[in-house]
């Protein structure tokens, strides 16, 4: 009996964890959104450096916090960002397509004046914006669809045990 | 005039390319101790000028020859430029604009590429091709000699003139900070205006090199910076390096009414040079530099190569001038 509940349990828990990863991708993106924001008002009034843009506006974002580390060991922001970002999105909920554009983005952060910057972030706003709307509406649409599969598939496995 | 340890160089040299920085870390001591600047060129031998010459960088020394030296590769001028950045180009566009950015520890980073004109003017530069990372060097004691041989004309005016890498800014650093800390000299109150942060290398508002009690005034453009100076912090001397311009005469002429007396650097080779050039004798017609001091050149570094009176060259530029040797014969070559 206790099996077949704990069955019944681990799938609704499964669900239960599909429909969440959708609620942190919207978080995640949301907040990425934003550390642009941020960044395109240091870059226009403050000329701020990269380093200290991510260290001041990154710290809601556990890749930024590892960028912000590693500079701080001395590394190179690219690679600080691209190491960032490799450790840092697991189980953030964000898709392979989000990951893509925020290390595009991180590889002409800084590489550019004032104006080239601000198009830049104003660019990948533009996509990541994009990728929020698909990832509301994903979750709105599949939120509630996987937390009930998990429920009843669990439901179903525990009957067919039993 | 000689540091005592290679640390100025391994800090200017800390944004070259990863590919590179292994062959300048092992270069002799004795030869980082010496060396003034390290050029990048793409596709080039890396040349490095040690004691006023050059040399090309060889895999555990230094060369006259260009053969088997190391060649930086086009990705180093670009790695090393985004280094010498922070990774933050628009941080430092105007500084690029202007052809330099100074990185930490007051090192100036002489920037070479294509030109983006708009308008007439410089808007940025595109596509790297040279990089000339001149090392700063901050030695205690090297304004001994100037202060020894001025005394108190220092607070009469001073107008240092030197060829490039003649150790003007050196000298002006270790000026500051004596006068501000009371080594050899009465304490008194200077205020540094450091436009390019080679003097103070300022870097997330703390000086880099020892500056002693000054007021550092970072980033400012000269010209308001001495205005500021004058109306703010009170100072008995400004320091400021490398003048030229009507608008920063403007500004002498205003501190000098306010009663500040004021040491400046400005670019002149010789003699010759300090007479044909018509930002000398602008500054010098302020009436705020009672002595010019001429530097010796680059392989001495440091090294006072002759004092003359304001009146006495005022004099001769007007002899000069009524034989026909026009002002404007220096251009613009001493306006940094």
């Amino acid at each position: 009996m206790l099996g077949i509940l704990a069955v019944a349990a681990a799938s609704a828990m499964a669900g239960y964890m599909e429909s969440r990863k959708l609620g942190i991708r919207v978080t995640q993106l949301e907040k990425f959104l934003a550390f642009l924001s941020a960044a395109k008002t240091e870059i226009r009034y403050s000329a701020m450096p990269v380093e200290r843009i991510v260290e001041k506006h990154g710290s809601g974002l556990k890749f930024l916090v590892l960028c912000t580390g590693y500079c701080a060991q001395g590394e190179v922001f690219r690679d600080a960002w691209e190491r960032g970002l490799k450790e840092g999105t697991a189980g953030s909920g964000l898709t392979q397509q989000d990951i893509d554009y925020i290390r595009s983005f991180g590889l002409g952060f800084g590489a550019t004046d004032v104006e080239g910057q601000l198009s830049h972030c104003q660019l990948y706003f533009n996509f990541l914006s994009d990728a929020l709307t698909e990832a509301k509406k994903e979750k709105e649409q599949k939120s509630k669809l996987y937390f009930m599969l998990g429920i009843f598939g669990g439901i179903a496995a525990a009957l067919l045990l039993s | 005039m000689e540091d005592t340890n290679c640390s100025f160089f391994d800090t200017a040299a800390a944004p070259v390319s990863l590919r590179l920085a292994p062959c300048l870390r092992r270069l002799p001591e004795r030869i980082k101790a010496k060396t003034q600047e390290i050029r990048l060129r793409a596709n080039r031998p890396v040349c490095l000028s040690v004691d006023g010459k050059n040399y090309f960088l060889a895999g555990h020394g230094i060369s006259t020859l260009p053969d088997h030296c190391v060649t930086a590769e086009r990705e180093d001028v670009e790695d090393t430029f985004r280094n010498v950045c922070s990774s933050s180009v628009y941080s430092h566009q105007n500084e690029i604009r202007n052809g330099y950015v100074t990185i930490r520890g007051g090192h100036r980073v002489g920037v070479c590429g294509t030109a983006v004109v708009s308008g007439g003017k410089i808007e940025g530069l595109r596509d790297i091709s040279s990089l000339n990372i001149r090392v700063a060097r901050q030695i205690n004691g090297a304004a001994n000699e100037l202060l020894f041989r001025l005394g108190e004309g220092i607070f009469q005016g001073v107008l240092l003139a030197g060829a490039p890498s003649t150790g003007k800014t050196t000298l002006l650093r270790d000026l500051a900070r004596q006068l501000s800390s009371g080594v050899n000299h009465p304490f008194s109150r200077v205020a540094v205006i450091d436009e390019r942060g080679e003097l103070g290398g300022t870097f997330l508002g703390e000086a880099q090199n020892d500056l002693g009690n000054c007021d550092i005034l970072d980033g400012y453009p000269k010209s308001e910076g001495i205005l500021q100076a004058v109306r703010a912090l009170s100072p008995e001397l400004i320091v400021c390096d490398e003048l030229g311009g009507e608008r920063d005469a403007a500004a002498v002429r205003e501190g000098l009414s306010a009663g500040v007396a004021m040491v400046v650097s400005v670019h002149a080779g010789s003699r010759e040079d300090l007479l044909r050039r018509a930002q000398v004798r602008t500054l010098l017609l302020t009436g705020a530099f009672q002595t010019a001091v001429l530097l010796d050149s680059a392989a001495h570094p440091g090294k006072i190569k002759g004092i003359y009176k304001a009146g006495e060259l005022l004099d001769q530029i007007a002899g000069n001038s009524g034989r026909g040797c026009g002002f404007g014969d220096g251009g613009v070559y001493g306006i940094a």
